[in-house]
């Protein structure tokens, strides 16, 4: 895929720069890529910034030519670091790793997108905090259970977010608890977490 | 008068009169889809009184050879006519069931306890309750309960109230329901088929007093069908919020769409608007009677998905919507869906998930 992206890129030449932001290697076949790009328009609305181009997802041959007249380009996850690398060296355009995972780097993400295109990010980040309390006060009356989660994610950035997750809202995880759904890619944004949290209470309540 | 023609339409063997203005005659009939006739009294009759018109229409109806059931309206009613008298010539039924006497469920009982049915102890089986023609999803029920009796090899017994006339005093010992807002009474209760839960503990009483009975081919199937809703229902929480729902509808759907909205979807119920007197709930609501309260709910709650009739609907706005309360209208409806057994849950689930989807594009 990076071949791919990186030879659609090439076909693109440098122009000015806006104020965008370009979302870079979208996975078309996610089950929840829109509800993704979602939340990750939310949080860059949230800081006065939009998208330029979805590279590649809905998007024309002509669309493409403004590639890099994006401010910055936030890739999809680690693995497109070939490409944000080929993009900053054509266009000077740097870039943000990966989609946010998890609530502290939802938070470090609208960080890093603010301080990258020189905005700021104190209200953004403090509402961003509000919701994220506001979403775990509404799990309370699943505090004190005990889950668990297919063995075979153990080692998964997913398995570590939830564990992560569990702790915020004191949830156990124990061998013998109840079996709750965990998905190979982790949850994307404060929206993705909160999604996570009403399955595992449907199957802890089931 | 309309439940009380739901009730007596419901049976092979019966032919209804309503005795009342024309009006009273077209409202149960567009909505009960069954053969009923009227005596239509008009000024005439309110003035000088309805007895020949009564006895004209009696008589045109009596070579058709069925037991005839005369439903009293509002008008007659209000007359003070001794209609029983009227009547003392005829081997009709009489159900005094005007409109300002109750609801549906009121008419509809008064009916049943008229034609007076009792448990034949020689009768094997169990008998269905819960028919009612009024309800759209009444005939799907009865045809989803006798497939589950069937698997697992338990006859049926009298259907309260789809069946032929005889049956009503050969009844079954034993009675499962459906639609709960309307039960016979008949037989020793089982227990209900709205949610899997319910359906579950019905079948292993039916086990407890029919030894013959061969369950596992109930439960195998809900055990199934439960891992497929919530495989469905874990796939649309990946993607979207839980559907925040007001449910208006008689007080065994809301409780049944509640509940089962509640388990599968994490949903948030919002507000239960009861068409009848709501029993115990743990659902915040209330008995709601007219359009403007559902309309002032709506607009309160500003729910994402609305379950209701086309009432409902039609103030519902941007929110999905699902039928399961009459009317229903502008849908053509041909097949027997349920709202009962395991398909009932799959189809309302279906529904469900479809809309909210929906909605969302």
């Amino acid at each position: 895929m990076n071949n791919a992206l990186n030879a659609l890129a090439d076909t693109a030449e440098p122009c000015t720069k806006g104020s965008c932001v370009n979302i870079i290697g979208e996975k078309n076949l996610e089950y929840e890529v829109e509800e993704n790009f979602t939340e990750v328009s939310r949080l860059l609305a949230a800081l006065g910034i939009s998208v330029n181009l979805r590279f590649v997802r809905d998007c024309s041959m002509t669309d493409i030519t403004r590639l890099g007249a994006a401010r910055l380009n936030i890739l999809r996850d680690e693995d497109l670091r070939p490409v944000g690398e080929r993009l900053h060296q054509r266009f000077g355009t740097p870039f943000i790793p990966s989609f946010p995972v998890g609530l502290a780097g939802t938070i470090g993400f609208l960080k890093s997108v603010a301080d990258s295109s020189g905005v700021k990010y104190l209200r953004a980040v403090q509402e961003e905090k509000d919701l994220q309390e506001e979403i775990l006060t509404e799990f309370n009356d699943i505090t004190g259970t005990s889950i668990a989660f297919d063995p075979a994610l153990k080692d998964s950035d997913t398995f570590r977010l939830a564990c992560e997750i569990a702790d915020e809202i004191d949830i156990s995880i124990d061998r013998d608890g109840c079996r709750v759904p965990l998905e190979i890619s982790p949850p994307v944004g404060t929206t993705g977490v909160m999604r996570m949290l009403h399955r595992w209470r449907r199957a802890i309540h089931a | 008068m309309t439940g009380a023609a739901a009730c007596l339409g419901g049976f092979d063997g019966i032919t209804v009169v309503i005795h009342g203005s024309s009006g009273c005659y077209f409202y149960p009939a567009t909505l009960l889809h069954v053969p009923l006739h009227g005596t239509f009294i008009m000024e005439n009759e309110v003035i000088f009184g309805s007895e020949q018109r009564l006895h004209e229409v009696l008589d045109g109806l009596s070579v058709k050879g069925n037991k005839i059931a005369v439903i009293m309206t509002c008008v007659p009613a209000i007359l003070g006519e001794d209609v029983r008298s009227m009547l003392k010539d005829y081997d009709v039924i009489l159900v005094d069931s005007p409109g300002f006497s109750g609801d549906v469920e009121t008419g509809y009982k008064k009916a049943l306890s008229v034609l007076a049915p009792s448990v034949d102890p020689v009768i094997e089986g169990i008998n269905i309750d819960g028919a009612c023609l009024l309800d759209p999803f009444s005939c799907g029920n009865v045809r989803e309960i006798v497939r589950l009796l069937g698997s697992a090899s338990v006859p049926v017994g009298t259907v309260f109230c789809s069946d032929r006339l005889e049956r009503v005093e050969h009844a079954a010992a034993y009675t499962m329901g459906t639609n709960m807002d309307f039960t016979s009474g008949v037989g020793t209760w089982l227990g209900g088929t709205l949610g899997f839960e319910e359906i579950s503990a019905t079948f292993k009483k039916i086990a407890m007093v029919y030894p013959e009975a061969d369950i596992s081919p109930v439960h195998e199937e809900i055990e199934r069908e439960d891992e497929r809703i919530v495989r469905a229902c874990d796939k649309y929480l990946r993607r979207f919020n839980p559907p925040q729902a007001i449910i208006f509808s008689g007080f065994s759907y809301a409780t049944f769409a509640a509940r089962t909205l509640k388990h599968y979807l994490d949903a948030e119920i919002l507000y239960v608007g009861s068409r009848n007197v709501p029993g115990i709930s743990s659902y915040p609501g209330e008995h709601v009677q007219g359009f403007s309260r559902v309309t002032s709910l709506i607009r309160q709650f500003n729910p994402d998905l609305v379950i209701g009739s086309s009432f409902e609907r039609s103030v519902g706005g941007r929110a999905a919507f699902v039928g399961r309360t009459p009317p229903l209208r502008g849908r053509v409806k041909l097949a027997p869906h349920p709202v009962a057994g395991i398909t009932g849950t799959l189809s309302f689930i279906e529904n469900v998930l479809n809309a909210c989807m929906d909605r969302v594009k």
